[in-house]
């Protein structure tokens, strides 16, 4: 086993970091998802370049260089997903986002002052809005339906999930 | 392929400990349980493992020798650990946005009423929820009815925030 096999994902996530936050940063009109898929797709490419070159500079099996190849585009993918992850929270994270408020008050706060400032009705308004403008819902005739079923497809299958890890549908059942 | 195995029957193992912990009682600091629970199980098993004799195998498949390959199935397992860490938040707490989508799903073909989904959703105590896991995880502090963010909150509002400073990104939803 060569160390570059071992680094191959770190290298490949090294470089999704770097190749986002400059086409971010330096590309005009790129906006965030893109870099964010731009970089990720530089960092997947870099894993399987570094992997082929190990493998023609030091041969092995086959069969070894398919199970090293798996678990190292595995292991990118899942870093992936949590430098993706990174990203989003301080930009979707509700908690994070009380956090904030109250660190960048710099005094302490009643829970009415953040209730004016997550007030329930705006929450709801902002992600209707969303909803909405995503296409994820539709409305007719003042009603509301689902539109792409994708996110519903997510609902469902947490719902799945949270049945089967902590017992309810919800955190409020 | 022992790379994979092991990584594959680590996690596995750590998941199997993580929901027999869950059905007997759902720790308060979920996050910290989860940490624990994958990082005792995998420092246990290299322990054992180091003490067995090298001629072991598991399921026909031999036990790891050298330094590099207790390396990389520590990066693969550490990287399954993360992603699981990561989308357990989505299970720990409810996420708004799917919430109004599971609400317009229930209503079926005869849609649902803006009003009718918005005094649901208002009545869902979400902001309550978050402050009151931010003070289970000891990121903010009650002080005389007033909340605030605690060292331990403000380092990791730092840590999260980087990015958005680095870029000065706005505001979420």
């Amino acid at each position: 086993m060569t160390w570059l096999e071992i680094i191959a994902p770190i290298v490949g996530l090294l470089v999704n970091v770097l190749i986002q936050t400059t086409s971010f940063q330096y590309i005009r009109g790129l906006g965030l998802f893109k870099s964010i898929v731009l970089g990720f797709i530089a960092g997947f490419l870099t894993v399987l370049i570094l992997e082929f070159y190990r493998y023609f500079d030091f041969p092995v099996m086959e069969y070894e260089f398919f199970y090293i190849l798996c678990v190292n585009l595995i292991t990118y993918i899942l870093l992936g997903y949590c430098y993706w992850a990174y990203i989003n929270l301080g930009e979707t994270s509700l908690r994070i986002r009380i956090l904030r408020e109250m660190y960048e008050t710099q005094k302490a706060l009643p829970i009415e002052k953040l209730f004016s400032i997550y007030n329930p009705d705006n929450m709801f308004e902002i992600r209707m809005s969303r909803l909405l403008k995503y296409n994820q819902i539709v409305c007719k005739n003042d009603r509301y339906f689902i539109g792409k079923s994708i996110l519903l497809f997510i609902a469902k299958a947490i719902v799945v999930i949270k049945l089967i890890i902590i017992g309810k549908k919800s955190e409020f059942d | 392929m022992k790379i994979l195995c092991y990584g594959i029957v680590l996690y596995s193992l750590a998941f199997i400990i993580h929901l027999v912990i869950w059905k007997v009682r759902i720790p308060k600091n979920q996050t910290k349980a989860l940490l624990q629970i994958f990082l005792i199980t995998i420092i246990t098993c290299f322990s054992i493992m180091l003490n067995l004799p090298s001629s072991f195998s598991l399921f026909g498949i031999p036990i790891l020798h050298t330094f590099s390959e207790y390396l990389h199935v520590s990066i693969f397992y550490i990287s399954m650990m993360l992603a699981y860490v990561v989308f357990y938040s989505a299970i720990e707490a409810d996420s708004p946005s799917l919430e109004i989508i599971r609400l317009i799903d229930s209503t079926g073909k005869s849609g649902a009423k803006k009003e009718d989904l918005r005094k649901i959703f208002v009545a869902m105590p979400f902001l309550e929820s978050r402050i009151g896991s931010l003070i289970d995880d000891k990121l903010v502090c009650e002080v005389d009815g007033k909340y605030l963010p605690t060292k331990r909150g403000i380092i990791l509002l730092h840590i999260i925030s980087f990015y958005r400073y680095l870029f000065s990104m706005q505001k979420g939803g």
